[in-house]
């Protein structure tokens, strides 16, 4: 957690007339360096207030309520809570999600480690393979799903095409239930793995040398090396990456938006994907308030569980 | 945790191994990472090509990733079926004015926080951090219900706004940066009687351009990809950021490979070529959000 580090304080009252001096002068600028502060902070701060700390508090306050926009908001206590109990459609959602993030968070990781590992040496082209591998990092999300879509399309699309001319027969990607979310989790992770990559990297060029060269005269092999220096020095990084992960495929909805639009039927009608028709589509807006708090309350609950279990084994530094 | 970014950390250099198996490794990384470009590249080629081709060679059975002729009228089509060059500029106008707020405001509040003593500095300091947990959506519905109290519905405040006074994240990162400046610089200047103002103006300023960089970067690319705000305070064709445009595109043009497929290709090339010349920025930004674990 971060940590505010004080300069020790000099005490103002001090006798020696020659201090006293230093004293006043260490007060005027103490207040204004108070006032220089406040002054620095006030436009960031009134626009997070506007546009963030307001909107949680309201949010809060909407999911006891029931509101279409159009007529005042009336107080309904935690009877949108107790709907969501009910609601088959969210807990399809949920679980669509859920599966999304199972899926594509360890093969996100294996992708983007291998890649890692693999551009973690001097190679030629080293950055024109990072290039590519962040092309999809760049483009926006509506144009990954559009160009998908279409790699994706059943008669023409050139996943088919490819599929057919091996000799397998080709498959609705994004029409049959049982292969629509695989399909967005190939999508996902092939956006995501530059991202990822980046941070492995990062995390790789930061474990020291001596600690390979150690074990090799340990007679470790390049196995027991990843093994036992790698993956445990590694594990900040990998903290890192699922907490972000799992917290981002909770969020998804650019891919689905663009993509199917949630089906077919409801097999890839994510929770955000749900919450925004009920805010915008059906205009019930207190229970997709309420239905914000669930997913905050899930992600908390899941961040605090990994930090409990993973992240009391992470190890941040060797001596 | 304070944030301290190894200027190595990003350095290839890496002395081989023993020769031999470093020769055999060499080649799996190699053969690994053109599997890895090649996934990576081909539904971008896949797109530049489709953009080019006639609509009879879309559907035919038997795809090339070269089309016959190279169709540029295709273009011509998208500038003409929807005001493409006009959410081009709302893309560009949006993202640069609101990096220009969230550096300047993110850079100041960072610099507050990191270097200034006020009362109650640190609660405050522990708010920002609280609401980094909140997710986006969460303030969806009523960050929107005040936009629309504020009648900036179908207007470049409501997109602008919102972010432009700087991010708890940005703020955060900053602050992270100017923590690792050392003290002396402050006490030098402070001895001299340079107040707050002239010491970020004349000499922390200066020691943040990377840092800056970074935070511009990283959001260049959200702001020019974002799309569920654009997508619900922005109805107005003439409005649009490139995104949501897209979307309007497929809704319009759902069979038209082509079309869409050059729209995805002009909304991609801006960004490309700011790749192009920060790309350094672009993976130390993301390496550096990686240094809050």
């Amino acid at each position: 957690m971060t940590q505010v580090t004080e300069p020790p304080s000099v005490a103002p009252s001090a006798p020696a007339p020659a201090k006293a001096i230093r004293g006043t002068w260490r007060h005027r600028g103490r207040r204004r360096q108070a006032f220089w502060g406040y002054a620095f902070i006030a436009p960031n701060f009134l626009g997070i207030a506007a546009f963030l700390l307001l909107p949680i508090v309201i949010s809060l306050g909407l999911s006891f309520t029931s509101w279409d926009m159009v007529s005042d908001p009336e107080f309904v206590g935690l009877d949108n809570y107790q709907r969501m109990a009910g609601d088959a459609q969210l807990w399809v959602s949920l679980r669509n999600t859920a599966a999304l993030a199972l899926m594509s968070i360890p093969l996100g990781i294996a992708a983007s480690l291998g890649l890692a590992l693999a551009l973690n040496r001097k190679l030629r082209g080293i950055n024109i393979f990072r290039a590519a591998f962040f092309l999809p990092v760049i483009a926006s999300m509506v144009a990954v799903a559009m160009v998908w879509r279409w790699v994706y399309n059943s008669e023409f699309g050139l996943l088919n095409q490819f599929l057919e001319s091996i000799g397998i027969p080709g498959q609705n990607w994004l029409t049959d239930p049982d292969l629509v979310l695989p399909s967005l989790v190939l999508v996902m992770v092939w956006k995501s793995m530059g991202y990822n990559m980046v941070l492995f990297l990062a995390g790789l060029r930061a474990i020291p040398r001596h600690l390979y060269e150690a074990a090799e005269l340990d007679g470790a092999n390049a196995w027991q090396q990843f093994r036992n220096v790698t993956l445990p020095l590694l594990t900040p990084t990998m903290f890192f990456v699922t907490v972000m992960s799992i917290i981002g495929s909770f969020q998804v909805f650019d891919v689905v938006y663009i993509m199917t639009g949630g089906g077919p039927g409801d097999a890839s009608r994510v929770y955000y994907y749900w919450l925004w028709q009920n805010a915008f589509e059906f205009f019930r807006m207190g229970y997709a308030s309420a239905m914000a708090w669930l997913l905050f309350v899930i992600l908390f609950v899941a961040t605090l569980i990994q930090m409990r279990f993973i992240g009391r084994r992470v190890q941040y530094e060797m001596g | 945790m304070t944030i301290s970014v190894r200027p190595d950390t990003m350095d290839p250099a890496a002395p081989p191994r023993r020769p031999r198996r470093s020769t055999v490794s060499r080649v799996i990384a190699y053969v690994l990472l053109s599997l890895g470009a090649l996934a990576c590249l081909l539904p971008f080629l896949w797109m530049l090509s489709t953009s080019l081709k006639s609509s009879t060679e879309i559907f035919s059975f038997e795809p090339s990733l070269l089309p016959e002729a190279l169709r540029w009228e295709n273009y011509v089509r998208l500038f003409e079926a929807l005001p493409m060059a006009r959410m081009l500029l709302n893309s560009v106008f949006v993202t640069l004015t609101v990096t220009l707020g969230q550096v300047t405001f993110c850079c100041t509040a960072g610099y507050a926080f990191a270097r200034l003593k006020f009362p109650g500095r640190d609660k405050l300091f522990v708010l920002y951090l609280g609401t980094m947990m909140v997710p986006f959506m969460v303030t969806l519905v009523p960050a929107y219900a005040i936009i629309r109290e504020l009648g900036w519905i179908n207007t470049y405040w409501a997109l602008i706004v919102p972010q432009f006074f700087g991010s708890a994240y940005g703020t955060f990162l900053m602050r992270q940066f100017f923590m690792t400046l050392p003290q002396e610089l402050e006490d030098a200047a402070t001895i001299d009687g340079c107040g707050p103002l002239r010491i970020f103006w004349k000499i922390f300023l200066p020691l943040t351009k990377p840092a800056v960089a970074t935070l511009a970067v990283f959001n260049i690319l959200g702001v020019w990809n974002d799309f569920l705000w654009p997508l619900l305070v922005i109805q107005d064709n003439d409005l649009k950021t490139l995104p949501i445009g897209l979307a309007t595109f497929q809704g319009l043009y759902a069979t038209d490979h082509s079309l869409l497929m050059a729209g995805a290709v002009v909304s991609l090339i801006p960004m490309l070529i700011a790749f192009l010349f920060a790309q350094k920025y672009f993976v130390e930004g993301i390496a550096l959000s990686g240094m809050k674990a």
